[in-house]
């Protein structure tokens, strides 16, 4: 009989595999080798894939993003999840899919310097919480592999493949998470490496050193036309929209006579275009600015929807 | 402190008394104080009074919570030693807690959006 539902104290032991998640995968000790290539070596003879030759470096120095192909297109990605769920036998549907989601993002978050893309340690992370936390009972041939994988992962900074090559990464010196666990740092590099590579962080998004580094020398229009869209929004961020509006021209949509209701504005943006803003005053004195889809009309309208709130909804007796 | 009737935000939370709780909302058993919303820069919307009890949403929406407030009432603290948000006085009763979002540009999900990070 598959796990059809959780109790409650199992849901509770969730957010205490999360944690320890978290801190397992941010480790700064150097990996352990002879783990994570026995783990390597076991993966790949249990699911009848060509060893590929090891290759051990300190960082991801140098790594041309173009070039490599993430280990887990072949071998993880594909087998991980069903194997981790064993087809529903072990756990059912429903069940596997919420804590899924509960996971997804600790799950990725303190890897996100690696190459590649990381969505086999959802389902690994998953696969922990039920097998080591909840201690649910998994056929011998599956969970030979997946607890050697969870050994490798804790063991291993990185994984990826370069033509033949099987890469293994140390683990980074120094590693600076936000709450949700994705390399952050406001002021410095997030993430340092034994090689002294450095690479700098803004709620998971990969900046320039210098936008990190230097903030006061950061442009309005080099953060507005900068190709990459994730660091167009970390980069606002950074700098803050009354910066962005001495160089770009703000249109007034609405504007409630209540300052905590505040303005619906539209701005031009030169690569996102047309883009809504909520100027809202805060219980605290400060100011707000938050981006609104494009159909939002009022101000309120505009409250409302950043609470997932109807806008005759939005009536608050107060704001603090 | 303010006490609340109907509907109120103390930062990037809403509060909205409710008639009942959902069917089938999940209790979440909580040892020590409830932690009505975290923040990523760890300044807490808390509950430290007996006799309320948090509930998850029925889709696990991270966004929506529920508070039953068994007890007389309960205020929910701000943790943060300046720009501290007022404390709010919930009384008797159901209570839904919303998160705010923000709209994120993306041309592949005209509906993308991320939470606020107070």
């Amino acid at each position: 009989m598959p796990l059809t539902a959780l109790t409650p104290e199992q849901r509770a032991s969730l957010s205490v595999w999360r944690s320890y998640w978290l801190r397992t995968l941010a480790r700064t000790s150097p990996a352990d080798r002879k783990n994570a290539e026995r783990a390597v070596r076991m993966v790949h003879d249990a699911w009848h894939d060509p060893l590929p030759r090891l290759r051990w470096v300190d960082s991801p120095r140098g790594v041309d993003p173009t070039s490599w192909t993430n280990i887990g297109q072949s071998l993880l990605v594909r087998r991980l999840p069903t194997a981790a769920q064993a087809h529903g036998e072990v756990i059912s549907g429903p069940v596997w899919v919420s804590v899924q989601l509960a996971l997804a993002r600790a799950a990725v978050g303190p890897r996100l310097w690696a190459p590649g893309p990381l969505d086999w340690l959802v389902p690994l992370s998953t696969y922990g919480f039920f097998r080591v936390a909840l201690g649910v009972p998994y056929p011998e041939h599956i969970s030979r592999t997946l607890d050697s994988w969870l050994v490798a992962v804790r063991a291993f900074g990185g994984l990826w493949r370069q033509e033949e090559t099987c890469v293994l990464c140390e683990r980074p010196i120094d590693i600076h998470l936000d709450a949700d666990g994705r390399p952050h740092h406001e002021s410095g590099a997030a993430v340092r490496f034994r090689d002294g590579f450095d690479m700098y962080f803004w709620h998971g998004t990969r900046m320039p050193p210098e936008w990190i580094a230097t903030p006061h020398l950061l442009t309005p229009d080099l953060v507005l036309t900068t190709g990459n869209a994730a660091q167009r929004i970390a980069g606002v961020e950074l700098i803050g929209w009354p910066r962005v509006l001495e160089v770009v021209k703000a249109f007034t949509i609405d504007q409630d006579a209540d300052p905590q209701i505040g303005e619906l504005l539209e701005v031009d943006l030169p690569v996102d275009g047309p883009t809504r803003l909520l100027r809202v005053l805060c219980g605290t004195g400060r100011v707000f600015w938050l981006r609104v889809p494009r159909h939002i009309q009022t101000a309120r309208a505009a409250n409302a929807w950043t609470y997932g709130l109807r806008p005759e909804e939005y009536r608050p007796e107060i704001r603090t | 402190m303010i006490e609340i009737k109907q509907l109120a935000a103390q930062g990037d939370v809403v509060f909205r008394r409710i008639d009942r709780l959902p069917s089938n909302a999940v209790e979440r058993k909580v040892t020590g104080p409830i932690v009505v919303a975290h923040s990523e820069t760890g300044h807490h919307h808390a509950i430290h009074d007996a006799g309320v009890r948090l509930f998850d949403s029925v889709r696990h929406d991270a966004m929506v919570r529920y508070l039953s407030v068994d007890g007389a009432s309960a205020d929910v603290v701000h943790h943060r030693a300046e720009h501290t948000h007022q404390t709010l006085r919930l009384l008797t009763g159901v209570w839904e807690v919303r998160r705010q979002r923000q709209w994120v540009p993306d041309p592949a999900d005209d509906a993308a959006w991320v939470e606020v990070a107070d």
